[in-house]
């Protein structure tokens, strides 16, 4: 009887690990999409992911690269006061070209621990 | 004595289907929105420049708004139907290996990209011109095609600083792609993964 016991709590001790882990955060990304966290896990944010899929159905890469953005992760020094300022995303994310940047989780969606880079693909 | 381990094994079989069912509906659970975001579009996506407005006219749902005295919860990036790459990318090509083709979407007048924040500014009209680049052994000859390229970009995007613009000038290696130089500084990251070796080695040997 007691060897049930013993096998039973095994069993929901495996059982609720397993929940544990499958309950876990899934990422969820696009082949291209860019992890932006040189600063903001740093500063208590959660890492930017930057959809490349999403600007790419709009624009052609001209008109951010390299005017805006240089073309290699890490070499923009971007943050949120520059943005607000007009500069990188706030070129267009002003309320006027697109949204404003006041809903925070709408970029800052990274789960925390991310590397600055290409979330998939060659690091 | 003897039937007791038969049963209880029988009875840990049971409760290991029953946790396996648990978690089987747990995880179903946790793939069914995108698959409910799948069924919805019927009417078109909306642009990519819409959310401001249909965040304030259409059905808000949790998280469209938020509370700004606290901080946003890490979650995964595409929390709307509209920033879900499965629902605006439906029905776009894909190649060979499953990536979408966005040459082939340019091509098909499926995606009509801007070419300029300046929407008064006339296109620049791709330059067409193909570049045979030798491969080593086997492999077949690279075709670079300047049309796709020159759609999507300036010619200063990549000259000089990633390709010199002479022939014989440029000494590109897989090994130097993979590392991020030549084609590798969008190839295998924002554009098509280099894992799709027939999309560029295209010309057989004589």
């Amino acid at each position: 009887m007691r060897k049930l016991w013993l096998a039973l709590g095994l069993i929901i001790g495996l059982g609720g690990a397993g929940l544990l882990v499958s309950s876990g955060p899934t990422i969820a990304g696009f082949y291209a999409d860019m992890v932006l966290n040189s600063k903001a896990e740093k500063r208590g944010m959660p890492p930017v992911v930057f959809p490349h899929w999403l600007h790419r159905i709009e624009f052609k890469c001209k008109v951010c690269h390299p005017a805006i953005f240089e073309m290699r992760s890490g070499s923009n020094d971007i943050d949120m006061s520059k943005i607000i300022s007009g500069q990188f995303c706030g070129k267009c994310h002003n309320g006027t070209i697109s949204w404003k940047p006041v809903q925070c989780a709408r970029c800052h969606s990274g789960q925390p621990g991310l590397t600055t880079g290409p979330l998939l693909g060659v690091k | 004595m003897r039937r007791r381990p038969l049963r209880s094994a029988v009875t840990i079989a049971g409760l290991m289907l029953l946790i396996g069912a648990g978690l089987y509906a747990c995880t179903f659970f946790q793939t069914k929105p995108p698959a409910a975001g799948n069924q919805k579009p019927a009417s078109p996506p909306p642009a990519v420049a819409a959310p401001v407005t249909s965040s304030v006219g259409g059905a808000q749902t949790g998280d469209d708004y938020e509370d700004p005295t606290t901080l946003p919860e890490p979650g995964p990036p595409y929390a709307k139907e509209n920033r879900d790459p499965n629902v605006i990318m439906k029905n776009f090509p894909v190649d060979s290996e499953g990536n979408i083709d966005w040459v082939k979407a340019f091509k098909d007048n499926i995606v009509h990209p801007h070419e300029s924040l300046d929407l008064n500014k006339p296109p620049t009209p791709p330059f067409n011109f193909d570049i045979e680049i030798p491969a080593v052994g086997a492999m077949p000859n690279v075709i670079f095609p300047h049309f796709p390229h020159t759609y999507w970009l300036d010619c200063g995007n990549c000259h000089p600083s990633i390709f010199v613009m002479k022939r014989g000038a440029n000494p590109i290696s897989m090994v130097k792609i993979v590392n991020g130089e030549f084609c590798g500084r969008c190839h295998g990251r924002v554009a098509f993964p280099i894992s799709n070796c027939t999309r560029c080695h295209v010309k057989p040997k004589q």
